[in-house]
Formats: structure tokens, sequence, C-alpha cells
């Protein structure tokens, strides 16, 4: 699997809300980031000193000539971010650090939070399925067992209501350390639209470099399989709209029932 | 080689019994060849037989399947899909990893031995271009055998009689193929099948004429076009 952005490094942790000041970046909800828009790129800048350069689903070839194009821009972002830290580094060196991200089964710290031995045990297994099966069955492999962790939930606690359903599924989340799951209300829903999901902080994917594909079929799954025993009706579907492994900031499911 | 029976007469004895275990089959007919009624009565025979089935529904409303097939023939589907051993699920069609989804759920949750994929032909919009859709199909096909099930899957052509046949990329990957024609014979069309391929087992080469009647299709042996 590979990432593809272009990552800068800063070479130490750094306090994001001392670059709020700077008023051309962004801080996104609930992640510890700060984003800006440059030339059709998303620059992005971590608490564990990374500088990210990407672009939603596209692959490193793609966003490379962006850069050149950007370069000069990229160079004075640094030394503003270098003088606003009072880091003793030079913008110079900073760029020198450039590489492609690369992310392999051994590759788990890329954003340094509070992670338990759990989550770097199922981001192992996440990563070596993709290495060693390929995308097809890894990602079967990750629905199958989603699939039955959320149907056994609906089986065992047997909620008898769609409300009920949704606060046992946040429940399970912060049971599992899955992430924070929470609703999204939307404005003009369609009438097969059962619920909108929202993940902070997934154990699956947060932090993750962007890899061009959505990384959290397991927690799809769940929410899919979770729906389907609880509703007793196969026709569902889940989708993942937004994951870290696509650029964006935190993960995002529409589970939908087709027509019985 | 274990050998599944079709339920439909006459091609079971074409094809020496059945089709091997676990191989996926594609149904290949113009409009009106009995594509959706083939799927329907593997589906519905094995149901009687004991092994669980799916249809997958990428095109018609599976509720309208059921409705067009209850009246047609004398079968009982919905005794069979009120007892949990048919499964019709309908597709959001423009999403092939939703579809996959609901396979490996009747699959891996509901023990489904029998899957019909009605039409093949629908799944290309899922996909880019060929390349993406060949290996979409071959992906498709080589899960579905990993996962101990005997498929059918139905292709639309643009053909009805055998002089016209064109093959495209998924009659080359998959174990075995059916065509299904509809031959103009003085004034009247006459209803018509062929194995063209079944990789595992011998099978009869002849084209036969099938009737569909209130018991479903009928392969008739006894005449050889």
């Amino acid at each position: 699997m590979k990432a593809e952005a272009f990552t800068y490094d800063l070479g130490t942790r750094i306090d994001l809300s001392k670059l709020e000041k700077l008023n051309y970046f962004r801080r996104t909800d609930n992640s510890d980031a700060l984003v800006t828009d440059l030339k059709g790129l998303t620059l992005m800048v971590l608490s564990n000193g990374r500088i990210r350069l990407f672009e939603h689903e596209r692959d490193f070839e793609q966003i490379r000539d962006k850069m050149l194009t950007a370069s000069i821009e990229i160079y004075s972002i640094i030394e503003d971010i270098i003088k606003t830290l009072g880091l003793k580094v030079s913008a110079k060196q900073i760029i020198s650090s450039g590489r492609r991200e690369e992310l392999g089964t051994d590759d788990l710290a890329l954003f340094e939070r509070k992670q338990n031995l759990s989550t770097h045990v199922l981001r192992s297994l996440l990563f070596a399925s993709y290495d060693l099966a390929g995308d097809f069955q890894a990602e079967r492999i990750s629905t199958q067992a989603g699939e039955q962790i959320g149907r056994k939930a609906v089986k065992i606690k047997k909620p008898q209501s769609k409300e009920e359903l949704i606060r046992l599924l946040k429940k399970l989340f912060d049971d599992l350390g899955l992430g924070k799951l929470s609703t999204v209300e939307r404005e003009k829903g369609s009438v097969t639209l059962e619920a909108v999901f929202r993940v902070d902080d997934c154990a699956l994917c947060s932090g993750v470099a962007p890899v061009n594909k959505k990384l959290c079929n397991l927690t799809r799954a769940l929410l899919r399989g979770a729906f389907a025993e609880f509703k007793h009706m196969e026709s569902i579907t889940a989708n993942e709209t937004k994951c870290w492994g696509m650029g964006d900031t935190y993960c995002e499911f529409e589970v939908y029932s087709l027509a019985k | 080689m274990k050998k599944i029976p079709l339920g439909i007469p006459g091609l079971d004895e074409m094809l020496g019994g059945g089709v091997p275990e676990n191989h996926s089959i594609l149904v290949c007919g113009g409009p009106g060849t009995g594509k959706t009624s083939f799927g329907m009565q593997y589906l519905y025979k094995g149901a009687l037989m004991g092994e669980k089935g799916a249809f997958i529904s990428l095109e018609q409303k599976s509720k309208r399947i059921v409705e067009d097939v209850q009246n047609a023939f004398s079968w009982n589907v919905e005794e069979e899909i009120e007892k949990g051993n048919l499964l019709m699920l309908d597709v959001d069609r423009y999403n092939f990893q939703n579809m996959i989804d609901l396979v490996q759920s009747s699959v891996m949750h509901h023990k489904v031995k029998r899957v019909v994929i009605d039409t093949i032909t629908m799944l290309r919009l899922f996909f880019r271009d060929d390349y993406e859709f060949r290996k979409g199909l071959f992906n498709l096909l080589d899960f579905l055998s990993s996962i101990n099930v005997t498929t059918i899957a139905t292709v639309e052509k643009p053909y009805s009689v055998r002089e016209e046949a064109v093959f495209g990329l998924e009659e080359f990957i998959a174990d075995g193929v059916i065509m299904l024609y509809n031959m103009p014979k003085k004034n009247q069309r006459i209803r018509a099948l062929e194995v063209l391929k079944m990789r595992g087992t011998d099978h009869s080469k002849s084209i036969y004429p099938f009737q569909i009647a209130s018991d479903g299709l009928n392969v008739l042996l006894e005449e050889v076009l």
C-alpha cells in the first residue's frame, strides 16, 4: 500500500494552536491538524510535526506538477511555520526532508496520538491483509468481520427502535475503541436514507496519509450488519463517503435501505 | 467432481447431471429468451432440494420478478421466500461494493449455496473502462467460487439466433456458458439452447429446443435442431 502524499518533517511535535494566528490555516473539527488550500493541493500540518501535501483522489504522479507550480508558496508557508514556532531549523532543511509517503505493515506511527496496543494490532492486521491478500480480498475480510460484529450486537441487545439502535452503536464504538460515533443531520435526505454517521478518531484510519482508498470496510460493514439485523432485511447498503485514506479528516458513512 | 443439478429437465441430462459445484455459469441470450426464468428456476428447484439461494437483481425490482414468476408458473416462490430459502435482493445499481456485500452476507450469514446475478451486463456500469470491468468481474467470480457457491449470471446479448452470436470478455472468464436463442422458423419463433462451454465436465454439443410452460423451462431432448 502506498500513501499518495508528499510529506515534510519538522522533526519535533508542535503546538498547533500557535499556528492558528497564521490566518490562512483553518482547524479541522475534532482532529489534530491544520489545513490550507494551495493551488488545488491540500497542505496539512499535524501535531506530530509532519507537513503533508496531497490532493483528494489523486495519486502522487498527478500532484507532482502542482507541487512544482506551488513550490514558492510551499517554501513561504514553511518559513512562516518555523518563524512562528521559533524552531531552530531552516526552511531549506525542511524542504530537503521531503519524501513521498510510504505506508507498510510496520509503519503505524503516522499519527502520534495515544495509540493503544489494540489499535496497533488492528491496523497491522488491516495493512497486512492489503499487502498479502490484495485489495479485493482484504476488503472482503474486513467486511465479514464488521458484519458479524454489527449483527451480533443487535442480536444480543435487541434494540426496539432506531433511536435505541443508534445509542447501541455509539456505545459499541466507545466500548470497542473504534472511534467517536455521531449522527449527521441531512437537510435533504432521501426516503431510503436510514442514517448518516460520522466517526472521529477512527481506530482504523485516523491520521493515515492519503492512500486513495477508503479503509474502513469493517466499520462500514458493522453499520450495514447492524441495520440489516435490526430491520430483518438484506437490501441495506452502507457507503463510506469520507475517510482519512481519501484525504479527509474524519470518516462518514451513509446507510440506505432499498426496496424490500 | 460433485455436480449441482440446475433443476431444468433435459438440461441436467445434457450436462451429465448438472454443473460442477462452485462454478460460475453464464446464461446468455437476447431479449425474451428466458434468462430470468432460467435463474429463478435454478433457485426455486434448489430451494425445494434444501439448498438456499439468493437472487441479486440489478435491473428489475425483485418484487416485480416474484410477481411475474408467480403469475407465469405453478411454483410457490413466495412460500420459499417466507421460509427463508430464497432471498430476493435489490442492488444499488452503480455500486459494485454494495453488490458484493449483499452476496457475501447472503452466503456467510444465511448459508446460501446458489446465487443468481441478473444481469451481469449491468455490472459494466459500475466500472470506468473494460480493464476495470474485467478485473472486477474476475474478482467477483473468483470470490464466489472461493465461498462455495454455484453461480448463474445472466448476460444480455443483442442477438437471438446462433449465427449472430458475438462473445464478450465475460464468456472467456466464466467456467461455463449456456446460450439461449429465439430462432425464427417459418412464421414463428422457437426457443433453443446449447451448452457452449463447461469446464470440468463433458457435455452435449447439440442445440435443443426448449419450452417455457407452467412448470418452468423444459428442454426437449427428443428433438435436435
